[in-house]
C-alpha cells in the first residue's frame, strides 16, 4: 500500500538529495537536501530503489569529509561495499579550517546481483573498524571518530566522463592520502601509499621518481651564495630508481602482484591487475636520497 | 515543571479555561463527587485528567475534588521546579470545586506521628515502598540491607501515611469515580488500591496519543492482584469483541500499520528520530539488509537471531504478572540461558531511556560479564535502527515492552515473560513462569533452526488490528485535548485556548466518548461504538 508517508516516484539515475524517493533506506545516515546525507562512525548504508531492467549497472559515488576541529588531520580510509562485497576505497584527508575534501568512486554491479524487488545497497565502512586494513596501511590512517562524511551523490549508470585529476583521480580508480598538482597530468604524492580500485579492468598508471636536489648551505659572501644557488639548481645524479612495491588487497589482506614496466629514466608504468578482492593499497618504496615526497603519479595513458 | 510559559500567557489561558468550563459543567451539580488526581508536573497529563473528570461530571452530575501537591522526594529527584500554585490555578480554572493538598496532609500526619489504622496489609505496604524507592533511587532492586535503611523506613512510613490520608478522603467524598494518570508507586498506587477495594470505578488516563483512558468498573473485576492485571483481561475482552468486525477494519488497519512504519508518535514512545523509521518494505530489500546487519554485528553463522529488549529497570516494579522477581533478574537469567545456547545469536538491547531508570549501570555490567560469549551482543537500543532490527530479528523477547505488538505486526514473533496491556490479545506468546519461559525459548530456537514459523498470518493480522484499536479506535480526538506531540507548552496552551474560546462544545468527542464509556460500562474510551457494525462502517473508509 502506498500512503502519504511512504511513496515512490519514478526513478531517475542521478541522486543528489537524501529526500529523493529512490533513496529508500538509510542506516546511520542523516538525510540532507543538497546531498544524500552525512554520517559519523561506521558503518553507514544507503539503499537506492532502481528501475530493474535485468542489466548490469555502473554506479558512481561522490563523498566528502569535513574535519572536526578537535581531530587530527590524518586521512581516513573509506571502504565502499555494495551488496556485501567491497567495491572500492577512497582516502579522505580532512583539512582543518578548509572546505570539505571530496573524492569519487565508481564500480560495476553485475546483472545477477540485482533483484527485481530489491535495492542497490551501498555500505560505507571505516577500514579501521572493519578490520580489513593491513598493518602498514593502518599506521597511516586514523578511525573516523568525529569526522563528518557526506555522501554527496549516487549516480546510477553515469555517463563516461573524462578522467579528472582530482582528489581521487583517474575516474575514481586511484585515491591518495594527499597530493599536489605539479603539472598537467601529474600529481606529487603526499604520504607513503595510495589506493587503486581496479574493478573489472586492470589499472595502468605512471609513477615517476623526482631526483633529489642539494640542500643550500648558509653563510659566506656574495660569490659563495651565487655558487650555492648554481649548485642547488643542478640536479644530483642519483642512482636510477628501482621500484620496490608492496601491494595488498583491502578486501582480504592478500598480497597483490603489481606489474612494473620501465618507460624512461626513473619513470615506470604500474599495472594493478583486474578482479581480485577489491581495492589495493600500494606502498612504493621511496627513491634513495629523495628530499621529501618525490613520487609522482602520472595519469593513465 | 513542563509549563514554560510566561505569566501573561498562562493567565490568558486560565481565563479562557475558566469561562469555558463555567459554561460547560453542570450548573447545579449534585452532592456526589469525582476524585481527580493532579500530581503530575506535565501540563499534558494534567489537562487530560481534568478534562476527563469534567466530562464525567457532565454525565453523572457530580462535582470534582482534585488531589494536588508534590512528594518532596519526587520533587527533588524528578520533578524539579514543580509549581504547586500553577497547578492549583489550573485546577481552579477547570471548575474543580475543591482542592486537597494531599502531600501537605501526609507531611502533617508524619510530623505528628499520627498514621492511624490503614486498610493495607504489611505486604502491600512493603510492595509499594519497594517499587517507589527503586524508582526514586533509579535501582532495579533493593539489597536486603537497604530495608533497614532510614530512607527506606521513612518511605514505608510515608506509604502508611498515604493509605491513611487516602482512606480519609475516600470516606469523606465516597466518589463515583477516581481519575488518575498513574496506578503505580505510593502516591498513585495506594490510592488506586484503596479505590478498587471500595468498588470505586478507576479511570486510568494514558499519557500518549490524543486522548486514551482505561477504566476498571467494580463489576468487571475478576480478582487479579493488580489494576493492570485486571485491565489486561478487560482490554482483551474489548479487543475480542472487535475481532468479528475485523473485515470492516481491514483497510484502516493496513493504513495504521503502514503509517506506523514511520513511528508516528507513540506507542513506540521510547524510540524517536530517524533510526526509528522502518523503510524496508519487500522481502528482497529485507534480505539484502539482513546481510549488511549480520556483517555489522559479526554474525557469521547461519543461525537464529533473538532480540532481547531490556526494559526500563526500575519502572513500575510488580505492576502486573511477570515470570521473574524483577526486570533485572529476568534480563540476567536470560543472558545466562543465552550463553548456554550457542545455537542462536542473542542481541541484548538496552532501553533508550535507561539513564532515567537505572543509575547502577546494570546493563553495562551485564555486557561486561558476558563479553566473552561469542553468541551474545549487547547494544544501546538506538544504535540499532528499526530497519536493522526488522531485518535481523527472528524472535523478539520482552517482558511488557511495546515491541510485543510492533514486531508481530511486522511478522516477527515475540515471547513475553509477563503480561502487558495487549498480552491477552493473542499475537504474542505469553508466559509467567520461568520454567515455561525456558521451554518456550528452547522450542523457539528449535523451530527457527529447522526453518519453521513461530507466528501465523492470523497473529500478524491480529497485531495490526490491535494497532488500529490502540492508535485509532481507542484514541479519542477532541479540540479540548491537543495530541501528546503538541508541545512546547506555549503552543499547547495557545491551541487549547483557541479551542475553548472559539469552538462550540456540543457533541465534543470527549464528552460523547466519556458518556458512552460510562453508561455502557466499557473498559476504554472509544471514538465510536466498537460493538456496532453499522457504526464501524459509518466511521471507517
Amino acid at each position: 500500500m502506498t500512503t502519504d508517508n511512504i511513496e515512490l516516484a519514478s526513478p531517475s539515475p542521478a541522486l543528489t538529495s537524501g529526500y529523493a524517493p529512490e533513496v529508500k533506506v538509510v542506516e546511520n545516515l542523516t538525510r540532507a537536501d543538497k546531498a544524500i546525507g552525512h554520517f559519523s562512525g561506521s558503518p553507514a548504508a544507503v539503499g537506492v530503489k532502481y528501475a530493474w531492467t535485468g542489466a548490469s549497472c555502473r554506479v558512481a559515488v561522490q563523498v566528502e569529509i569535513t574535519a572536526d576541529p578537535r581531530e587530527e588531520e590524518r586521512p581516513r580510509l573509506l571502504l565502499v561495499k555494495a551488496h556485501g562485497s567491497v567495491r572500492g576505497a577512497v582516502l579522505l584527508p580532512p583539512k582543518r579550517g578548509k572546505k570539505a575534501v571530496r573524492a569519487s568512486l565508481s564500480f560495476e554491479i553485475g546483472s545477477g546481483e540485482l533483484r527485481p524487488d530489491g535495492i542497490l545497497l551501498l555500505e560505507f565502512w571505516d577500514a579501521c573498524s572493519a578490520g580489513y586494513l593491513p598493518p602498514e596501511a593502518a599506521k597511516q590512517v586514523t578511525p573516523f571518530d568525529l569526522a563528518k562524511i557526506t555522501v554527496r551523490s549516487i549516480d546510477l549508470d553515469p555517463a563516461v566522463r573524462p578522467a579528472s585529476w582530482d582528489r581521487a583521480f583517474a575516474d575514481g580508480r586511484i585515491s591518495t592520502p594527499g597530493q599536489v598538482r605539479e603539472r598537467a597530468g601529474e600529481v606529487r604524492l603526499k604520504g607513503p601509499f595510495f589506493v587503486v580500485n581496479p574493478g573489472a579492468e586492470a589499472v595502468r598508471f605512471g609513477v615517476r621518481a623526482k631526483p633529489a636536489t642539494r640542500a643550500p648551505a648558509s653563510g659566506g659572501g656574495l660569490f659563495a651564495r651565487i655558487a650555492r644557488r648554481m649548485r642547488a639548481r643542478t640536479p644530483i645524479q642519483p642512482p636510477a630508481w628501482v621500484p620496490q612495491v608492496r601491494a595488498m588487497s583491502l578486501g582480504d589482506g592478500a598480497t597483490v602482484g603489481i606489474g612494473i614496466e620501465a618507460v624512461g629514466v626513473n619513470a615506470f608504468d604500474f599495472v594493478v591487475p583486474a578482479g581480485g578482492s577489491g581495492p589495493v593499497a600500494v606502498f612504493p618504496q621511496w627513491p634513495v636520497e629523495a628530499s621529501g615526497p618525490a613520487v609522482f603519479l602520472r595519469e593513465p595513458q | 515543571m513542563n509549563l514554560a510559559v510566561d505569566e501573561r500567557h498562562f493567565s490568558r489561558f486560565l481565563s479562557a479555561a475558566t469561562i469555558y468550563w463555567r459554561n460547560n459543567l453542570p450548573p447545579s451539580p449534585s452532592d456526589e463527587w469525582i476524585v481527580v488526581e493532579a500530581y503530575h508536573p506535565d501540563i499534558r497529563v494534567l489537562i487530560r485528567n481534568l478534562t476527563i473528570a469534567n466530562a464525567l461530571s457532565r454525565v453523572t452530575g457530580a462535582r470534582s475534588v482534585a488531589l494536588v501537591g508534590a512528594d518532596p522526594e519526587w520533587e527533588e529527584t524528578f520533578w524539579r521546579a514543580f509549581d504547586r500554585e500553577r497547578v492549583k490555578a489550573l485546577v481552579s480554572a477547570y471548575g474543580i470545586h475543591e482542592i486537597v493538598d494531599v502531600h501537605d496532609v501526609v507531611a502533617q500526619r508524619l510530623a505528628e506521628g499520627d498514621l492511624g489504622d490503614v486498610p493495607l496489609s504489611e505486604a502491600e505496604i512493603d510492595a509499594r515502598a519497594d517499587s517507589t524507592v527503586c524508582r526514586l533511587r533509579l535501582v532495579p532492586r533493593l539489597p536486603a540491607e537497604d530495608l533497614a535503611d532510614p530512607v527506606y523506613l521513612g518511605r514505608r512510613r510515608r506509604v502508611h501515611a498515604f493509605a491513611s490520608v487516602y482512606a480519609s478522603i475516600l470516606d469523606r467524598y465516597t466518589p463515583k469515580a477516581l481519575v488518575t494518570c498513574d496506578v503505580e508507586y505510593d502516591q498513585w498506587g495506594v490510592l488506586v488500591d484503596l479505590a478498587v477495594g471500595r468498588e470505586i470505578p478507576v479511570v486510568h488516563v494514558q499519557t500518549t496519543g490524543s486522548l486514551k483512558a482505561y477504566t476498571l468498573f467494580p463489576e468487571a473485576r475478576s480478582g487479579e492482584a493488580t489494576f493492570r492485571a485486571e485491565m489486561t483481561r478487560l482490554i482483551a475482552g474489548t479487543y475480542e469483541g472487535l475481532r468479528p468486525h475485523a473485515h470492516l477494519l481491514e483497510r484502516s488497519a493496513e493504513r495504521v500499520f503502514d503509517r506506523s512504519r514511520n513511528n508516528l508518535g507513540r506507542p513506540s514512545w521510547w524510540r524517536k528520530g530517524s533510526a526509528s523509521t522502518l523503510e524496508l518494505t519487500t522481502a528482497d530489500e529485507t534480505s539484502q539488509f539482513r546481510g549488511f546487519v549480520r556483517d555489522r554485528l559479526g554474525l557469521d553463522k547461519d543461525q537464529p537471531v533473538i532480540a532481547v529488549f531490556s526494559h526500563a529497570l526500575s519502572d513500575a516494579l510488580g505492576t502486573n504478572r511477570e515470570s521473574f522477581a524483577d526486570l533485572a533478574e529476568w534480563l540476567e537469567e536470560t543472558a545466562h540461558f543465552a550463553r548456554g545456547r550457542p545455537d542462536a545469536y542473542w542481541l541484548f538491547l538496552d532501553h533508550p531511556h535507561q539513564a532515567s531508570f537505572d543509575r547502577t549501570g546494570f546493563f553495562a555490567r551485564l555486557a561486561e560479564t558476558f563479553a566473552e560469549a561469542p553468541n551474545l551482543r549487547f547494544m544501546r537500543s538506538l544504535d540499532l535502527s528499526r530497519n536493522s532490527l526488522y531485518a535481523i530479528a527472528d524472535l523478539g523477547v520482552t517482558v511488557r515492552g511495546s515491541v510485543a505488538n510492533e514486531l508481530p505486526a511486522l511478522g516477527i514473533p515475540v515471547l513475553q515473560a509477563g503480561w502487558s496491556e495487549w498480552s491477552d490479545c493473542g499475537f504474542s506468546q505469553v508466559v509467567t513462569e520461568p520454567s515455561a519461559y525456558w521451554k518456550a525459548l528452547d522450542t523457539a530456537i528449535g523451530t527457527l533452526a529447522a526453518g519453521g514459523e513461530l507466528i501465523t498470518a492470523e497473529q500478524i493480522s491480529a497485531a495490526r488490528l490491535w494497532q488500529w484499536l490502540y492508535r485509532s479506535g481507542a484514541d479519542v480526538v477532541s479540540p479540548l485535548v491537543p495530541h501528546w506531540e503538541v508541545m512546547p507548552a506555549g503552543l499547547l496552551l495557545s491551541m487549547l485556548g483557541v479551542s475553548m474560546s472559539e469552538v462550540e462544545s456540543d457533541g465534543d468527542p470527549v464528552f460523547t466518548a466519556v458518556a458512552r464509556m460510562w453508561t455502557k460500562r466499557e473498559p476504554m474510551l472509544t471514538r465510536f461504538d466498537l460493538t456496532d457494525a453499522t457504526e464501524i462502517q459509518r466511521n471507517v473508509r
